[in-house]
């Protein structure tokens, strides 16, 4: 594959991150807007219908309210009224019929009427307190139950009789009263409502007027009354006579008193029906109804106050169930907000664990609706894109950088043969054939071992043996003018190493360090397990290296492949290749005194020389290597 | 990721909040609502609840009743006439759920006892007499009669209506009493006589209800017979009715129907009545706010009186009072 390929492949990563980048962001961004939009849409809707629905509920139940109110009021009055007609009727037929079965058809002068007056009240004495004729001068004829008079009752100037004398057509009610005109030994006085008539007498043949009492007991018409006034909600009802004087009022004896008011003299004038007015700076609607004959009324006080708390007790029905709804609603969404949003913030999550790199290969959510799950598997397969390019790119770096080692480790510098080739002529010249034919062994090892039929990989063994042809070579050439020393631990041989890695260090104590020197150099090549890996030391007691010497011994990577001396693979080439190989926690290490020597330390994993092991380490990188075999 | 709450998060959270305090507020009105009100027991005990003299009294209770939230036991368990039976009563009232008494002392002994001990667990409305010399308790509250001035004004209405007649040493004026045991009585009687002394009326003998009045009669004839209770007073009519030769004048404090019928049939010639319809009405009433609204609850009301006559008895207003329409 060509480096424009690769890099276009590149590119194109690059551009796909770039999207990914710009999806997560967009996800974390808007996952919450999403919840929080469903929320708030639905919310504000709901709010919205909730509220015109509860305004046009509490209308219609506010109205509805009133109106119940309203009507099971009138209908109320409308039962009393009709109750009271009958009651007032009977009273009426009581003394029709004492007036024209008795007392029309009798003279009281021959005959009395005791008998049937008294059959007449004991017949309705739970409605009476007592039934009496008067002449009309006021005097006694006859009274059920026998009773006799005050001394001081002075009959002709009660409001009874002079009403019935004055309008002698009608029956005349009067309001309720103390009846004080008859001794009483238990010195009680009844509370009476009186119906007085005026009627012709007849008594000893001549025909004169009277007038005849019926007293009717208040106590029955005030409980009648009582009864619908036991509401506490401020409702109540009161019955007046047509002038507005009160007949019967649930707070009589404070509006006597002065304690309460009451409009009644006001209300007496009000055609029947409902009235609002406000009375006592309260507004109320009062309702009247006319009682027939007497003229009274009937009057239904209810205070606004009171319909407002019917009103304000519907209202707080209303707001409560609006509420409550609203809540639901919140929670309804909340929860379907959640469930829609939680599958796109797992995406989104995925999405942010690549984008920070927290996680390398991260799980798609692959739950949720159709479209996130879409989403998820569009996401999945470009990731798994990805990881295909990605594994490509390694793939090729691994080939090219295999490709780099390959020439490195191929190439001989050509004046090291040149020279060694010289000095095999110059051997043969000089019939020096053992020596000669020493240095060729030497020198086909050391290519048989260089080629290692094309492995990277190959045992320590194999790589101490080309060290060694190569300063068997070198030492021939330079006449023994330096001493090499192997001390080589046991077992180290029989571990995997990078070829050529040795002699490249070799080289450089040779021509950097011993090769001047007017003593005998030495070289010394220490093989030696330390911590589980294994250390290669080669050290020269040459002239030693400055501090600058050393750092770009390691890291000048201008320095050319070929040296003019060496066989072509530098110290940094090593330290690189150990590196690429192995991990950045391998390589070289120099140490150098100046005027006392250098020692090169050659830092490898100790990993055992197999075939297994050999195949595996040519194929993938040493943490690859170490991960699978894990 | 960023842990920011975003605002409309807050303006959620407030609306939910708002939406969950609505909640509540339209719950406790509705249960408000429909929540019978709290209703206060209050028991009345009378030395004699079912003398007519308490009907306008316990009428005006009755009406305060009806507009405020109290529930009303008058004690009918007898007479109610000694110390001991008193704090019996009281005692019993208030393990069955009474959170005000409004009671008739039989006698002013024992009384800062009664008022000590129970005023801690219940409001007390004292009622009958006045009892001015007793200290201010507390959730105690005195229907004050005002004694002294009952005395006083209740001479001068007298002495104004016998001067009509004839001179005033004319008239030898003899007193009832009632309960002789009450503080209250001796100071109404006291300011009666000061007054009288002042005015130059001549009081000839000084009895209560437990003594003859014929016998002070035998020491010391009396034209004018002033009764100074309810009690006293329908003795001294029933003396003056059945002596009738002796053209005895009865004046007298009081309210029961006994005498007010006496009264409309002239017997008695003018009543001084308490209205206690209004004062019955305004101590229940305090009684109530004093439940409803922990108002105090201490101190006195004063009981107005009225002077009734047979002309005046049956006009509207004092009809109503005379003559409750108690159910």
């Amino acid at each position: 594959m060509s480096i424009r390929n690769t890099f276009k492949k590149k590119w194109e990563l690059h551009k796909e991150n770039q999207e990914l980048k710009k999806t997560a962001k967009r996800f974390s961004t808007n996952s919450r807007s999403i919840q929080t939009s469903i929320l708030i849409t639905f919310t504000s809707v709901s709010v919205i219908a909730m509220l015109v629905l509860s305004v046009a509920l509490n209308r219609v139940f506010s109205t509805r309210s009133q109106q119940i109110v309203t009507t099971t009021n009138n209908q109320l009055l409308n039962q009393i009224s009709e109750n009271l007609e009958d009651y007032l009727h009977n009273m009426r037929r009581i003394s029709d019929a004492m007036y024209y079965d008795v007392i029309k058809s009798k003279d009281i002068g021959t005959s009395s009427i005791s008998s049937e007056m008294n059959l007449l009240y004991e017949t309705n004495k739970d409605d009476l307190i007592s039934i009496a004729l008067y002449r009309n001068d006021g005097t006694l004829v006859s009274a059920a139950p026998v009773a006799i008079e005050m001394k001081n009752a002075e009959v002709t100037s009660q409001s009874w009789f002079i009403d019935a004398m004055s309008q002698i057509e009608n029956l005349h009610f009067s309001t309720p009263h103390v009846q004080h005109i008859f001794q009483n030994t238990s010195y009680h006085y009844d509370w009476v409502i009186s119906l007085s008539q005026a009627v012709e007498i007849t008594e000893n043949g001549k025909t004169s007027m009277g007038v005849l009492l019926v007293d009717m007991d208040y106590s029955t018409m005030k409980e009648m009354l009582s009864d619908i006034n036991e509401s506490a909600t401020g409702q109540y009802f009161y019955l007046s006579d047509s002038e507005g004087s009160l007949i019967y009022h649930p707070s009589q004896m404070q509006i006597s008193f002065g304690d309460t008011k009451e409009n009644n003299i006001e209300i007496a004038n009000y055609d029947d029906g409902s009235h609002d007015e406000t009375f006592n700076g309260e507004s109320r609607t009062v309702t009247v109804d006319t009682i027939s004959y007497t003229g009274w009324k009937l009057v239904s006080i209810i205070p606004e106050s009171s319909l407002l708390l019917s009103v304000n007790t519907t209202t707080a029905y209303v707001l409560l169930v609006v509420s409550i709804c609203l809540l639901a609603v919140m929670l309804v969404t909340q929860t379907a907000a959640s469930h829609l949003s939680r599958p796109l913030i797992k995406l989104s999550n995925a999405i942010g664990n690549m984008e920070s790199g927290f996680q390398l290969d991260p799980t798609i959510y692959e739950d949720g609706t159709r479209e996130v799950v879409d989403l998820g598997d569009t996401l999945r397969a470009y990731l798994n894109q990805i990881h295909r390019l990605m594994d490509d790119i390694v793939v090729e770096e691994e080939q090219k950088r295999k490709s780099e080692l390959d020439v490195l480790q191929s190439q001989i510098n050509p004046h090291f043969l040149y020279n060694t080739l010289d000095s095999i002529v110059w051997m043969i010249e000089g019939e020096r054939y053992k020596e000669a034919v020493f240095m060729i062994t030497q020198l086909a090892q050391l290519f048989r071992i260089s080629l290692s039929k094309g492995k990277t990989i190959i045992p320590m063994e194999d790589e101490l043996q080309h060290a060694k042809s190569y300063m068997a070579i070198q030492q021939i050439r330079y006449k023994q003018s330096f001493e090499t020393v192997f001390d080589i631990e046991d077992g180290v041989q029989n571990y995997c190493t990078v070829k050529l890695i040795i002699q490249p260090i070799l080289e450089n104590a040779i021509y950097h360090g011993i090769r001047d020197m007017q003593e005998d150099g030495l070289i010394r090549v220490h093989g030696y397990f330390k911590d589980d890996d294994i250390y290669i030391d080669v050290t020269d007691n040459g002239y030693g290296m400055s501090e600058d010497e050393i750092q770009n011994l390691l890291t000048n990577e201008d320095k050319p492949l070929h040296s003019k001396h060496g066989s072509g693979v530098g110290v940094v080439n090593v330290h690189k290749r150990i590196q690429l190989r192995f991990g950045e926690e391998y390589g070289l290490k120099v140490d150098s005194i100046l005027d006392e020597g250098t020692t090169v330390h050659i830092h490898i994993p100790a990993i055992p020389y197999t075939e297994e092991n050999q195949k595996k380490l040519e194929e993938v990188t040493y943490h690859v290597y170490k991960t699978t075999s894990e | 990721m960023s842990t920011k709450r975003p605002v409309s998060d807050m303006l959620l959270t407030i609306l939910i909040v708002i939406l969950f305090g609505i909640a509540c507020i339209s719950g406790y009105t509705i249960f408000k609502g429909s929540t019978i009100e709290t209703t206060y027991k209050v028991s009345v005990i009378l030395t004699d609840s079912t003398d007519t003299k308490w009907d306008s009294f316990i009428s005006g209770l009755e009406e305060a009743t009806a507009v405020n939230n109290i529930n009303l036991n008058i004690v009918t368990s007898g007479n109610v006439d000694t110390l001991e039976r008193e704090k019996e009563v009281i005692e019993e009232e208030i393990a069955n759920g009474a959170k005000g008494i409004i009671f008739e002392p039989c006698t002013s002994e024992g009384l800062e006892e009664i008022l000590e001990t129970y005023s801690k667990n219940v409001k007390i409305a004292v009622v009958g007499s006045g009892f001015e010399q007793i200290t201010s308790y507390e959730n105690v509250m005195f229907l004050d009669i005002k004694d002294a001035k009952v005395g006083e004004s209740f001479c001068k209405e007298v002495m104004n209506e016998i001067l009509e007649e004839e001179e005033i040493g004319a008239k030898h004026v003899g007193i009832v009493i009632g309960n002789s045991n009450l503080d209250s009585m001796k100071v109404r009687l006291e300011s009666f006589s000061n007054t009288a002394n002042e005015n130059g009326l001549n009081i000839v003998w000084t009895i209560d209800t437990t003594s003859s009045i014929q016998d002070a009669q035998n020491i010391s004839k009396a034209n004018v017979f002033v009764a100074l209770d309810d009690d006293a007073l329908v003795i001294a009519q029933k003396y003056a009715s059945s002596h009738s030769k002796e053209n005895i004048q009865v004046f007298g404090y009081g309210c029961s129907e006994e005498n007010l019928y006496h009264l409309n049939t002239e017997e008695i010639r003018l009543m001084m009545v308490p209205n206690g319809y209004s004062a019955a009405f305004a101590l229940l009433e305090k009684m109530a706010d004093s439940f409803e609204e922990n108002a105090k609850f201490s101190g006195g009301l004063e009981l107005e009186t009225d002077i009734i006559t047979q002309e005046n008895m049956f006009h509207e207003i004092y009809q109503q009072m005379l003559f409750p329409t108690t159910d």
